[in-house]
């Protein structure tokens, strides 16, 4: 899933078994086999073994979640990582959105540029043949691909999945952001400049390229926690905004000042 | 500007509130000539069934060919059309050319011309103008007519209606014809509607009597049909009926039991009663059938003898009712032959296709001609177009000016304009060459106005639209706060449906004026509120310029989203716009305001009618506080949205947030669990999880579901901004939603719905006899895993432990449901791909929480009963693990108390054979046992094959069996009640009762035979030869005798 281009991102390690692995491993280490054992209750079924197969694999190699030891698996991160799936989902997404030469970082940062493009696309394997045919690196991306990106794309929040789409919106996205790493440069609370603050953050979402009007999926996001109160945008007449995506009829299309409520943090 | 001037002229007299005739002025300057009128020959035609017209006329060649009448033809020209078309207008501007023109045409030495206006559509108002017109050559008639319409005047209303009750009752009284009723039944319904409790009835607000009386006296639009006056409210009333039975005089009471509950009876005095109606009309106008006919004859010999034609313009016959027959046929005789005494007439007159069709039998073979006026005469858009625009202009101009002009002719390049200047350049429409303002109206506006009339016509236009809508916009002129202008009575709506919704969020908008902006926009504008910045610096949204925003109070409305600048081709903020620009100079128009209506609409399929009617309930569900119709469709479509179904994915991701797929599909499965405010299905609030209050945001949400759904994916206009409130909806109610589906407050541990599941299955299993491989975690849940089944093998020895089976067969739904959950909630399956999961299937599992759960419940010896909450929801599937377990435990405590009671007693009764139950012990006796069946068999005893099958391994194995057994139940006396159902799962209480059984039938089996031996040795005495063999077995068997005598076999297998 999170291996260096090319990669087929398979459907079968989803967010939630590769989790249930490294709790199981993290509770009592035990061998490869014997996790494939206990997850399948004992079924040799080629499907089965393979959902775990794969799981362990993003759980070792992509994620390094878990570690070998010997001939056992044994948790490689703190415990508070698994403890829950929020401090999982935040360890994984700095992880993951880092490296910049998996299949994974690079269908992503292509589907966040098309902004409203990918509608018309239709289903995951329309935009898995553009996306393929206009990105020299993708070329081989399918169909099977871009349904196993949806399930850790969903995951991370940089969007909601809606039939045969994901609705580009990284509410869940930025709150992680905002929730662990906005008070190493900024205070809650404060209002700080848009340019600043975007300027920040666009170290921090290396999978979103940041131009003159910010792309669709992050400025949903941006509306999204304005609206619901986490942040406050404001457009103040002596400041340069930063234009959000133009969204016809949405009150707010640009912003000079945000501030990002304490209530994040919770 | 002079808005109290325009209100007031506009209201007396360019568009009347009565239905009082117009003053030239107002009549010559708003005045539209009608084209495309229909001609027909003759009078008779079925309603439905009319030909093609004979050809189409303007107004100006019907009167070139109709009432311009050289050749002295005689000429009766109905003018037909339905209400408010303009046939009054129509005739009347006929009869103001007649009367303009040379005369060559029209010669009032030669012609006399009679013109009979619309005045209340009364009789009263039909006689007192034939008196004005000096039509009336009858003096006896005149003079009646005379007192008739002063006393309608003059009389107080009860005793005019007095009068018309006893005119009716005079009537029937009078009725010798026997055509409906015999003349003696005549009198008695004459008595019956005498009676004080029928007369007070019928002279009732709104009952009989009034609606006659209205008719004559009262401006009204009604038709005058022979149903119309009595109804069935006026006879059904079975109190008045039974009250004349009782009480009435005699002829009135016999009559009143024939109506009593017969409804074919009342129908028929009905219609009796309505064909009075002409006659009772005469009758209070005191004329006779043969007076009212005299009126025009009379009148037509007196022109004959002036050597006059008649030329008769009536705008509306319906006011004539009573001697409209009469009039119709007075004026239909053709002059010459048998009515040589008679003029020429010419008659014009106005009436509607309902009373036409109502009476066509008295047209039928007088009418000459037909004109109708239909909708093509007036529905063009230039037409309703260009009569706004000079009733606007009447309405602007000076009354002085406009009354000059009238006085000076009338001509219509002379028509004054008025002064009145937009505060922008605004849309005009043409006089002849003069350009007039249709402010505060535009073209679109105009037309999508008239086209939300429920009657199209050009009296509900000027009514409902203009008069409607200049009222409220010179009010808030005039006073300037609490604007209502414009009104919506279509509810008409934007076509850009996010920039409505934008509108709606406005917060510096009162909610009043949010509804008016959006009025404005669907009805004035482009149905956006898209904001463009001229050249010239000019703002307009939706099309129409800022300044007029400002004019009717919308000041407010600085647009939403981006800005186009024309100049620069780039878009700008709302914010850096500039304030209200209003034009100077040139009125010249830049910008066509909007674009017309869409007139020709292609077909619409199936999916496009409910993706529109859906559109609508929705709409005024939010605009009008009406119920949503179609409720059950959205909250299907939120379902979708939510949980997601076998074909995609919800947008919650119920798996990552640590609820199972299973849980969220099943607890958000039925209908009832989703609530919309003010739905027509009836549900149970209290079951809902999901809950959409009536706002804006929900509007759009379900909006945005709907268009959705008819696009079949996000690929149509304003999806982005859709999303944008779909997800922000969904966002704000997450927490909720996500709390009602886990059951569990956030924060708080999660129900531990899977240990319980687990619970379950294992004491089902011992229950039910089977193993469970308790060597490991894993191995457990292995193990429970299975469908557990009964074995009908394994016998139970006590009625409570019979009675847990029982409990596991009769609740059978309820604990497969229990392993259907463990299965399926412990199954990492996502999204859609769990709806086609099959429980039974393989699958993979979040093992780990499998093994927590295990191991707590290993640890509380899977005695969970303490922990189980103290309050359960019932039919709840999150709770109904725990209330299986809640039922389950205390059956096993009771039944594990019988069993080891049953236990203590089996040890017991073992013990009075073997002893003190040890190894020892256990060894002599079934080397006793295997003895006693050596014994047997040398003496060919036949004994039970089974037993002696059963015992003949070597006893030290039985005796481990046994005393195993005896180890379990004597360690499990002791413990709680689950440990020792685990203890007693494998059935050693049936063991040993199995053993007991068996010694004691081996114990009664040597007796017998014990016996049976003496007795033979007593038998045979004196035979020498046996006698040393029977002595020989004899002794063995008395060795075993005195050991089984010793075990009291006796004594027990008596018991």
């Amino acid at each position: 899933m999170f291996k260096v281009n090319p990669d087929g991102m398979r459907m079968e390690p989803t967010p939630e078994r590769v989790l249930s692995v490294c709790r199981l491993v993290s509770h009592k280490s035990m061998s490869r086999d014997e996790v494939r054992q206990c997850m399948t209750l004992g079924i040799n079924d080629e499907k089965e073994l393979d959902q775990i197969n794969k799981s362990i694999n993003v759980a070792l190699e992509e994620l390094a979640l878990i570690k070998a030891d010997a001939d056992n698996l044994v948790l490689a991160v703190d415990p508070s990582i698994i403890a829950s799936s929020k401090a999982f989902r935040r360890y994984v997404s700095a992880r993951v959105f880092s490296a910049k030469d998996t299949t994974f970082h690079m269908f992503t940062k292509w589907l966040i540029a098309q902004n409203e493009r990918i509608f018309a696309l239709k289903s995951w394997e329309g935009m898995a043949k553009t996306c393929a045919s206009e990105v020299k690196e993708l070329a081989a991306l399918n169909e099977n691909a871009v349904l196993g990106w949806r399930f850790w794309a969903a995951f991370l929040g940089l969007g909601y999945l809606s039939g045969t789409m994901i609705i580009p919106n990284m509410k869940l996205r930025l709150e992680d952001i905002l929730a662990t790493t906005y008070t190493e440069k900024f205070k809650y609370n404060e209002t700080v400049l848009a340019q600043d603050f975007i300027l920040w953050l666009s170290t921090k979402i290396p999978e979103v390229e940041i131009g003159s009007n910010l792309p669709l999926a992050l400025s949903a996001g941006l509306r999204t926690l304005h609206e619901i109160g986490l942040i406050k945008l404001e457009t103040w007449s002596d400041s340069t905004p930063i234009m959000l995506y133009y969204v016809d009829g949405d009150p707010i299309n640009g912003f000079t000042h945000i501030s990002v409520k304490e209530a994040m943090d919770s | 500007m002079k808005w109290e001037q325009y209100r007031s002229v506009m209201e007396k007299y360019a568009i009347k509130t009565d239905d009082m005739a117009t003053e030239d002025a107002y009549f010559m300057s708003t005045h539209m000539p009608f084209s495309s009128l229909e001609l027909f020959r003759g009078g008779y035609y079925e309603e439905g069934k009319m030909p093609a017209p004979t050809k189409l006329m303007s107004e100006d060649e019907v009167f070139e060919q109709l009432i311009y009448n050289p050749d002295n033809e005689h000429r009766m020209v109905i003018v037909r059309g339905n209400h408010g078309t303009g046939k009054s207008h129509l005739i009347r501007y006929l009869k103001g050319k007649f009367e303009r023109s040379p005369s060559t045409i029209y010669n009032p030495a030669t012609e006399q011309l009679v013109f009979l206006r619309r005045l209340n559509n009364s009789v009263r108002g039909a006689f007192s103008q034939l008196l004005e017109q000096g039509a009336i050559k009858d003096p006896d008639v005149a003079e009646k007519l005379r007192k008739f319409v002063a006393s309608s005047d003059s009389k107080d209303e009860d005793s005019f209606k007095t009068e018309i009750l006893y005119a009716y009752i005079a009537a029937v009284r009078n009725d010798m014809s026997g055509e409906t009723y015999k003349a003696v039944k005549c009198r008695d319904i004459a008595s019956y509607l005498a009676d004080s409790r029928v007369s007070e009835h019928l002279l009732r607000e709104g009952g009989a009597i009034s609606r006659c009386y209205n008719v004559i006296t009262a401006p009204s639009n009604q038709i005058l049909q022979d149903t119309t006056i009595f109804t069935e409210e006026d006879f059904n009333v079975s109190k008045i009926i039974r009250a004349v039975m009782k009480q009435g005089d005699p002829q009135a009471s016999l009559f009143a039991a024939s109506l009593k509950g017969d409804d074919f009876e009342i129908t028929k005095l009905i219609n009796y009663l309505n064909r009075f109606t002409r006659e009772v009309i005469q009758r209070c106008a005191d004329i006779s059938s043969e007076n009212a006919e005299t009126i025009f004859a009379q009148l037509r010999r007196d022109l004959k003898k002036q050597g006059k034609n008649l030329t008769i313009f009536i705008e509306d016959f319906t006011g004539f009712t009573g001697i409209d027959q009469e009039l119709i046929t007075a004026l239909s005789y053709e002059h010459g032959g048998d009515y040589a005494d008679l003029c020429r007439v010419t008659s014009v007159i106005g009436i509607t296709n309902d009373y036409y069709y109502a009476f066509r039998g008295n047209f039928k073979d007088r009418v000459t001609h037909q004109i109708e006026v239909t909708e093509r005469s007036y529905g063009t858009d230039e037409f309703i177009i260009q009569m706004a625009g000079r009733y606007l202009n009447a309405i602007y101009c000076d009354p002085t000016q406009l009354h000059h002009w009238t006085d000076s002719g009338a001509d219509l390049s002379e028509l004054p304009i008025s002064d009145f200047t937009p505060p922008c350049e605004w849309d005009t429409t043409t006089i002849g060459e003069k350009k007039v303002t249709l402010y505060p109206f535009n073209r679109h506006a105009l037309l999508t106005l008239y086209e939300s009339l429920a009657t199209k016509s050009p009296r509900m236009f000027l009514k409902n639209v203009i008069r409607a809508q200049l009222k409220e916009y010179f009010d808030g002129k005039q006073y300037g706060d609490g604007w209502y202008f414009p009104l919506n009575p279509s509810n008409a709506q934007m076509s850009n449906d996010p920039h409505s919704s934008s509108i709606d969020r406005l917060e510096s908008m009162s909610s009043d004026d949010k509804n008016r902006l959006k009025a404005v926009f669907a009805i004035w504008g482009d149905g956006s509120a898209s904001g463009v910045k001229d050249i010239d610096g000019t703002l307009r949204f939706g099309g129409l310029n800022q300044a007029f925003l400002a004019d009717v109070g919308l000041n407010t409305f600085t647009g939403i989203g981006e800005i186009v600048d024309k100049s620069t081709g780039k878009a700008v903020s709302p914010t850096v716009t500039s304030k209200p620009v209003t034009t100077s100079g040139s009125n010249s128009v830049h910008h066509p305001t909007t674009p017309e209506p869409l007139k020709a609409k292609p077909p619409v399929d199936g999916a496009t009618k409910n993706y529109r009617k859906f559109k609508d309930d929705i709409t005024a569900w939010f605009t009008k506080g009406e119920t949503l119709k179609y409720d059950p469709d959205y909250r299907g479509w939120l379902r979708t949205l939510i949980r997601g179904d076998s074909r995609q994915c919800g947008a919650i991701n119920w798996q990552d947030i640590g609820i199972p797929a299973y849980i969220a599909a099943e607890r958000l499965s039925d209908l009832s669990c989703y609530y919309i405010n003010d739905q027509s299905s009836p549900t149970n609030t209290d079951r809902a999880i999901v809950y959409m209050d009536r706002s804006s945001e929900s509007r759009d949400v379900l909006m945005a579901l709907n268009e959705l759904n008819y696009a079949k994916g996000w690929d149509f206009e304003g999806a982005a901004y859709y999303q944008q409130r779909l997800i922000t909806w969904l966002e704000r109610r997450k927490a909720e939603i996500i709390e009602k589906v886990a059951a569990t407050k956030q924060g708080e541990d999660s129900l531990p719905v899977l240990e319980w599941c687990l619970a379950i299955q294992y004491l089902k299993a011992c229950i039910l006899g089977q193993k469970v491989d308790t060597s490991s975690p894993y191995s457990v849940i292995k193990s429970l895993f299975k469908d557990f089944k009964k074995d009908d093998s394994i016998r139970r020895d006590t009625r409570e432990w019979n009675d847990m089976i029982q409990f596991i067969l009769n609740r059978k739904a309820d604990f497969d449901s229990a392993l259907t959950f463990l299965k399926q909630a412990s199954a990492t399956t996502m999204g859609a791909v769990h709806f086609a999961v099959d429980p039974n299937t393989k699958s993979c599992y979040r093992t780990d929480e499998l093994v927590l759960a295990v191991e707590k419940l290993m640890a509380a010896d899977w005695d969970i009963e303490a922990t189980l909450p103290g309050s359960i929801p019932q039919k709840h599937l999150l709770y109904n693990p725990a209330t299986l377990l809640k039922a389950l435990y205390p059956s096993v405590k009771k039944a594990m108390v019988a069993d080891t009671q049953e236990a203590a007693k089996v040890v017991g009764k073992l013990e009075e054979y073997i002893g003190e139950l040890n190894q020892k012990n256990l060894i002599d006796t079934l080397s006793a046992i295997q003895e006693l069946f050596s014994v047997f068999s040398a003496n060919g005893i036949i004994g039970s094959t089974e037993l002696r099958v059963k015992y003949e391994k070597p006893p030290i194995e039985t005796a481990k069996t046994v005393m195993g057994h005896v180890k379990l139940i004597n360690d499990a006396a002791s413990v709680q009640a689950v440990k020792q159902l685990t203890a007693y799962s494998g059935n050693s209480l049936h063991v040993l009762y199995d053993f007991l059984r068996d010694i004691q039938a081996i114990a009664q089996k040597a007796d017998q035979e014990g016996a049976k031996a003496q007795k033979d040795i007593a038998a045979t005495g004196g035979f020498a030869g046996a006698e040393a063999l029977s002595e020989a077995a004899l002794s063995s068997m008395e060795a075993l005798y005195a050991q089984l005598e010793n075990m009291e076999v006796y004594e027990n297998a008596v018991n």
